[in-house]
């Protein structure tokens, strides 16, 4: 409402909207953020943090070499699963379900095999970076669909932040390539346009995506209508395949075999897997097999089934990649399994969703996600500092900072700051946590954690310029120096990874001096303002109050 | 190195729009060119993202160009804001070079 009490236009009003709810859900938001962006190189993360893996160099006898380690792992299993290596990942990822494993999830065994010799590599106990991946649309330590209801909701927010962000904007295109420095509250609101509306394609594609992840979650009400209640029939329909007939669990496939007339375990030694790969070269032009699926390996019925690495599609349907069936006997191609194009709808969410999780080959495209996430992140960043920078003039007036400004501050620097802190502290913990430690995938997930609300606590107790330097000052130092911890508690250096080109670990640490150095940018810029803001501090008497009062206004002051 | 070619299409294309603005597009007595030239700048640009676009359909399926292209046009549209910010007499220039890298990296290859 207006002071002079007229009706509110509807910018302000947008205005109004876009302050709250930005602010209210935006240090959830913020963590969402920066965790997903992470997430984008979630393989990457996996393999920094076992580093018992970087040993394994990938070569070109991969592919053979983990077969004969099958071989020895687990010969009469009733199917393998294989994921070899790629630029993501540098060692061999295998999963078998022995004979008579109970169905679904738990009946599955897992191991990484050195991709060098086959051999099985131990790694320690860790959730890695599925731990980060996890917590950005379900959070930690409570019922996975409230985790999701939350975040589904701030999702739902987070898109008409965007709405009436773009309603308020007064000058999106005057302003399309503005930047004003050093000056106070209108360089902020610069940012936070300038960070908004260059990515805003991205903004909205991954708001939306994130909703029609959640889709059938906030909104079950439509399919449930047209399939009678029948998800399983929906989500098979969606997926582009048959729906198992009514009473089949999901995984009990393995029984069927095409060659019915062949008794089901008569032993018999498989082709040789050199030459399926040559027939999946040639037949793809080129494209690389990501991963071999064997079905009832060393018996008559054995069939080999080989997938590209990755998708040069946005819209085919999830592992709708490129796909070859082999007989595991003869090694000879048989028939491709049906293939049904995706609906335009259907093609039409899968576009969005495939961008959302990154489901592609192209690591130029994921370099270019994981930047427009960072660039959000710092959307959601300028836009909380904001709203505390803002009101600064009121609070001088006031002449005392009121609660609740002081609990935005302090949240900001726990959401923002304390988040950087806490994820380079996991990586720390992954190393420094000794490896045969009880528990220890969850002490590491817990250390996250406390060393967050040790954040929370340092912003309530310093000032809050102090506050923000200390815990940038921090984060800078423990990003940047974890390629150093890499080297020193057991992982493969640099100058190794980058030899080998060995490109998740070499990635993922540089990767971590880049944030170090992003963080850095920002704990000089503060440094440069506390530095000009001494002179007026001590101008004033050394109440703690006043102190903090000239600390707080000095970005103002100074800019 | 094709979503370099891209970015490097995108940028020169964004510093032509920019040309076309009241803001940016002020020559050194503070007016701005006639129409007739503004539309020549526009036109240029639309036309650079629109070869920005097509070195990414060259090179990827039509869903992922699509969604490279978007990604490119962000980092080239913010590059040249940070141009314009902290050097905009350099912004021309740079905007030249940039086309002759994009040129000659897509006749190299």
């Amino acid at each position: 409402m207006r002071a002079d009490g007229k009706p509110e236009g509807l910018r302000q009003s947008m205005s109004w909207l876009h302050t709250w709810s930005g602010l209210l859900l935006g240090w959830l938001l913020y963590a969402v953020f920066f965790t997903g962006t992470l997430s984008y190189f979630v393989d990457e993360i996996n393999d920094w943090m076992r580093p018992e893996l970087h040993t394994s160099v990938p070569q070109a006898d991969t592919a053979e070499k983990t077969m004969a380690g099958m071989q020895k792992l687990a010969p009469d299993a009733s199917s393998w699963t294989i994921s070899l290596p790629n630029e993501r990942k540098t060692a061999v990822d295998v999963s078998w379900r022995p004979q008579g494993a109970p169905q679904g999830r738990e009946g599955i065994q897992r191991a990484h095999l050195d991709a060098a010799t086959g051999e099985v590599i131990p790694v320690r106990e860790t959730r890695g970076g599925s731990f980060l991946y996890r917590f950005h649309f379900e959070l930690y330590a409570m019922p996975r669909v409230w985790g999701r209801w939350i975040v589904g909701i701030a999702t739902l927010v987070m898109f008409i932040a965007i709405i009436s962000g773009v309603i308020t904007h007064k000058k999106i295109f005057t302003d399309f390539f503005t930047f004003r420095p050093r000056k106070g509250q209108r360089s902020w609101l610069d940012a936070h346009n300038a960070t908004a509306v260059l990515a805003l394609p991205f903004h909205i594609v991954i708001t939306f995506s994130g909703l029609l992840l959640f889709m059938t979650m906030l909104m079950p009400w439509g399919a449930q209508a047209v399939y009678d209640g029948d998800m399983q029939r929906y989500f098979a329909d969606r997926r582009g395949v048959q729906a198992p007939p009514a009473g089949q669990q999901f995984g009990a496939r393995e029984g069927r075999g095409e060659g019915g007339t062949r008794p089901a375990r008569e032993p018999q030694a498989m082709a040789p897997i050199g030459p399926m790969l040559h027939i999946a070269q040639t037949h793809w032009q080129g494209g690389t097999v990501g991963s071999i699926t064997v079905q009832n390996p060393n018996t008559a019925r054995a069939t080999v089934e080989l997938r590209a690495q990755g998708a040069d599609s946005l819209t085919a349907n999830r592992g709708g990649g490129q796909r070859l069936m082999l007989d595991g006997v003869t090694g000879a191609m048989k028939d491709a399994p049906e293939a049904r194009p995706p609906s335009t709808v259907v093609a039409v969410m899968n576009s969005m969703i495939s961008v959302h999780l990154g489901r592609f080959a192209s690591p130029a495209v994921r370099w270019l996600l994981f930047l427009s996430g960072l660039v959000g992140t710092c959307m959601a960043a300028t836009g909380m500092v904001l709203w505390v920078v803002k009101r600064q003039p009121d609070r001088r007036k006031l002449g005392y900072t009121p609660k609740g400004h002081r609990l935005v501050e302090v949240l900001n620097v726990a959401a923002m700051g304390g988040l950087s802190v806490a994820v380079a502290g996991y990586f720390w913990l992954n190393r420094l946590l000794p490896v045969g430690l009880e528990a220890r995938a969850n002490a590491e997930i817990n250390g996250f954690f406390m060393i967050w609300l040790a954040c929370l606590v340092h912003a309530a107790v310093r000032p809050h310029a102090k506050a923000w330097l200390e815990q940038m000052a921090l984060a800078t130092v423990a990003f940047a120096l974890l390629p150093l911890l890499n080297v020193w508690t057991g992982g493969a250096g640099l100058w190794q990874t980058l030899a080998h080109s060995q490109w998740s670990v070499a990635g993922f640490d540089l990767m971590m001096l880049a944030l170090g150095g992003v963080h850095a940018a920002v704990v000089y810029k503060l440094w440069q303002r506390m530095k000009a803001a001494q002179p007026a501090s001590k101008n004033v008497p050394r109440s703690g109050v006043a102190v903090q009062k000239a600390v707080l206004q000095a970005p103002e002051n100074h800019s | 190195m094709n979503v370099w070619i891209a970015w490097l299409l995108a940028v020169p294309a964004f510093a032509a729009l920019s040309q076309a603005m009241e803001r940016h597009g002020a020559q050194d007595h503070g007016s701005l060119p006639p129409a007739r030239v503004l539309w020549i700048w526009r036109g240029a640009g639309v036309a650079l993202l629109l070869g920005a676009l097509a070195v990414c359909l060259h090179h990827w399926g039509t869903s992922v160009a699509v969604a490279a292209w978007i990604g490119v046009l962000t980092f080239a549209a913010l590059a040249v804001a940070l141009v314009l910010t902290y050097a905009e007499h350099r912004l021309r220039g740079l905007a030249w070079a940039s086309l002759v890298l994009a040129i000659v990296g897509m006749v190299t290859r």
